[in-house]
């Protein structure tokens, strides 16, 4: 009998669970750990910050689900990994600390065999004074909460124009260092069709105020798209996109300073500037959980197992070298651990081994460089194939070869869609293939036969589909396996 | 395109990106986008791109 243990219910947490639990007998154990006690969609949170769709449609409890399929759910966060074991048990443990079951407070070691560590993003909105939802100024669609407030004070700023009084609205990026431009410039997509949708689009100024040097950028160098015979690339199409809905675009910006009126950001030139608006809805750079580890003598060994950002060391190459020298190889494939052959990071949890996205820095010294994004497609797939290899190992014994894909061979799927019903939608649709471009493969760096932007009201037709699709899958109803990740 | 250009419009001017070279779609282009029958072509063709860049990612 084997226990597995996954940290984390979101896309790739609870992507591996249901594949384990689907794969493995029902002597071996599937216990998940996740603090929250809903899933969430998270791309549908978007909707939900503009007020065009209830949290309810976005979020579900998971405790039904892990009943009804025999996985222990424990509502808790992990504080501490103890890969070596401890005093008392020579199998690896972690530490949690409940949030709910009528547990809250209370801590528990629990043993694992395989471990898979899925915790997502530490949402860092600490890292500029003023931003985010608790400081009070900005806002955010990171959660389904945060989502929520997001459509409460943009229906409040929207109330404001209807009256007449002028408004300065900024979507963007908090930090010079976020990844996740996609979602920012979904927002942007979305509030400008509902400021049309309420007729005062005149009286509102819009702004993306963004960490990106050029538009188009998303984090990931830019794309190419083959169009009409031609190599356009994802610069030109947002900057149409923009330019048809007055959206005013600041570049390379890092903002320092937030107050209820005010962003204050350097630019890459160096050039500090005051931005006064009334809504903002800026997102926050990621970082890990702060997650501890442990040996066996109960020394911290934190730094061998995580990298400084707080994510998880895994198969990828970390040597430090200049930007100009990576390679799409250096990403890893199979999300082991390093040290550590039970052990795997999936998602976001995983500690990339450098920026997609050039980076930057200002003459002051300031960083200015877009993270790498781990998308949801991704993320899901990583998660299924070490669900393989834990089975495989499991089954077949510890020699079993593991499983691997890459972020250099898979794709992401973006669609900015704003409006409802089918025929009154719109939509901005990217498909980018694959996330890390491999100039070994690919002249462009990405598959050109696949790679794509498009504007059209099928693109809300698709991002409606996903929505469902996804839900669907992740409530394990029937067939859910059927539904690729 | 690249290029930034002061507004002196702005209550505080701000470093915003001069777009007015980038293309603007025409009448064609944006009765296209809500063609239903169009579209439709495209949502089974953007779709059928998303299967194939899923199946050659190995599922
Ligand atoms: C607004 C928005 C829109 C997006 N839109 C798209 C899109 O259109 N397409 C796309 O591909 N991607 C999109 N993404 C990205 C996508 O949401 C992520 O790629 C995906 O959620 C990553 O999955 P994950 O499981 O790694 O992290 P998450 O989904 O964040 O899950 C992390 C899980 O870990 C849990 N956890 C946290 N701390 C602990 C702890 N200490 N112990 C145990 N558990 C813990 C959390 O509660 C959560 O259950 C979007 C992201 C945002 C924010």
């Amino acid at each position: 009998m084997a226990n597995v243990v996954v940290l984390g219910a979101g896309i790739a947490g609870h992507t591996a669970a249901l594949h384990l639990r689907r794969m493995l007998g029902r002597h071996h154990t599937v216990t998940v750990v996740s603090p929250n006690s809903n899933w969430n969609w998270i791309p549908s949170n978007i909707w939900v910050g503009v007020g065009k769709m209830p949290k309810t449609k976005v979020v579900f409890p998971l405790a039904p689900i892990y009943a009804k399929k025999g996985v222990d759910y424990r509502q808790a966060k992990a504080v501490a990994v103890y890969p070596q074991g401890d005093a008392d048990d020579a199998r690896g443990a972690v530490e949690i600390q409940y949030t709910g079951q009528d547990k809250a407070g209370q801590t528990e070691k629990i043993r694992y065999d395989y471990l898979v560590n899925a915790t997502g993003p530490k949402l860092k909105f600490e890292a500029t004074e003023g931003l985010g939802p608790d400081a009070g100024n900005t806002v955010s669609v990171c959660t389904a909460d945060h989502a929520v407030e997001a459509a409460e004070k943009l229906a409040a700023t929207i109330a404001k124009l209807k009256e007449g009084q002028p408004q300065t609205l900024v979507v963007g990026t908090g930090h010079g260092t976020c990844t996740c431009e996609g979602a920012a410039f979904e927002y942007t997509f979305n509030v400008d069709h509902e400021l049309r949708e309420a007729g005062v689009r005149d009286l509102a100024t819009l702004y993306y105020l963004t960490n990106e040097a050029a538009l188009g950028d998303f984090g990931v160098g830019g794309m190419i798209f083959n169009q009409g015979g031609f190599e356009s690339t994802s610069e030109l199409w947002t900057s149409s996109l923009f330019r048809e809905r007055g959206v005013k675009p600041i570049l390379g910006t890092h903002p320092h300073k937030i107050t209820s009126s005010t962003i204050t950001y350097e630019t890459l030139d160096g050039e500090m500037h005051d931005l006064d608006y009334d809504f903002a809805m800026l997102l926050p750079p990621f970082g890990g959980h702060p997650i501890k580890a442990f040996d066996v003598a109960g020394n911290d060994i934190t730094d061998q197992v995580f990298a400084p950002s707080g994510f998880m060391k895994v198969d990828a190459d970390y040597t430090p070298k200049p930007y100009e020298e990576w390679r799409a190889d250096d990403w890893p494939k199979t999300y082991q651990s390093v040290g550590y052959d039970n052990i795997w990071a999936v998602g976001i949890a995983f500690a990339p081994p450098h920026q997609i996205s050039k980076p930057r820095k200002t003459p002051n010294g300031t960083v200015i460089a877009p993270a790498p994004p781990r998308t949801g497609m991704p993320s899901g797939l990583m998660a299924k194939i070490v669900a393989k290899t834990i089975v495989d190992r499991i089954q077949i014994g510890p020699k079993a070869v593991s499983h691997h894909v890459s972020m250099t061979e898979m794709g992401a799927v973006c669609v900015a869609s704003a409006g409802t019903g089918l025929t009154r939608g719109s939509a901005a649709a990217m498909i980018m293939d694959p996330v890390v471009p491999d100039f070994t493969k690919y002249p462009t760096g990405r598959n050109l036969a696949t790679t794509r932007g498009e504007i059209g009201l099928y693109g809300h037709w698709s991002k409606l589909m996903l929505h469902y699709l996804f839900i669907y899958k992740a409530k394990a109803l029937p067939g859910w396996q059927l539904i690729p990740e | 395109m690249t290029e930034q250009n002061i507004q002196p419009s702005e209550p505080k001017p701000q470093p915003v990106l001069d777009l007015t070279r980038a293309p603007m779609p025409n009448v064609k282009t944006l009765k296209a986008r809500y063609n239903p029958f169009s579209q439709f072509g495209r949502f089974v063709a953007f779709n059928y791109r998303i299967m194939k860049m899923v199946v050659s990612s190995g599922h």
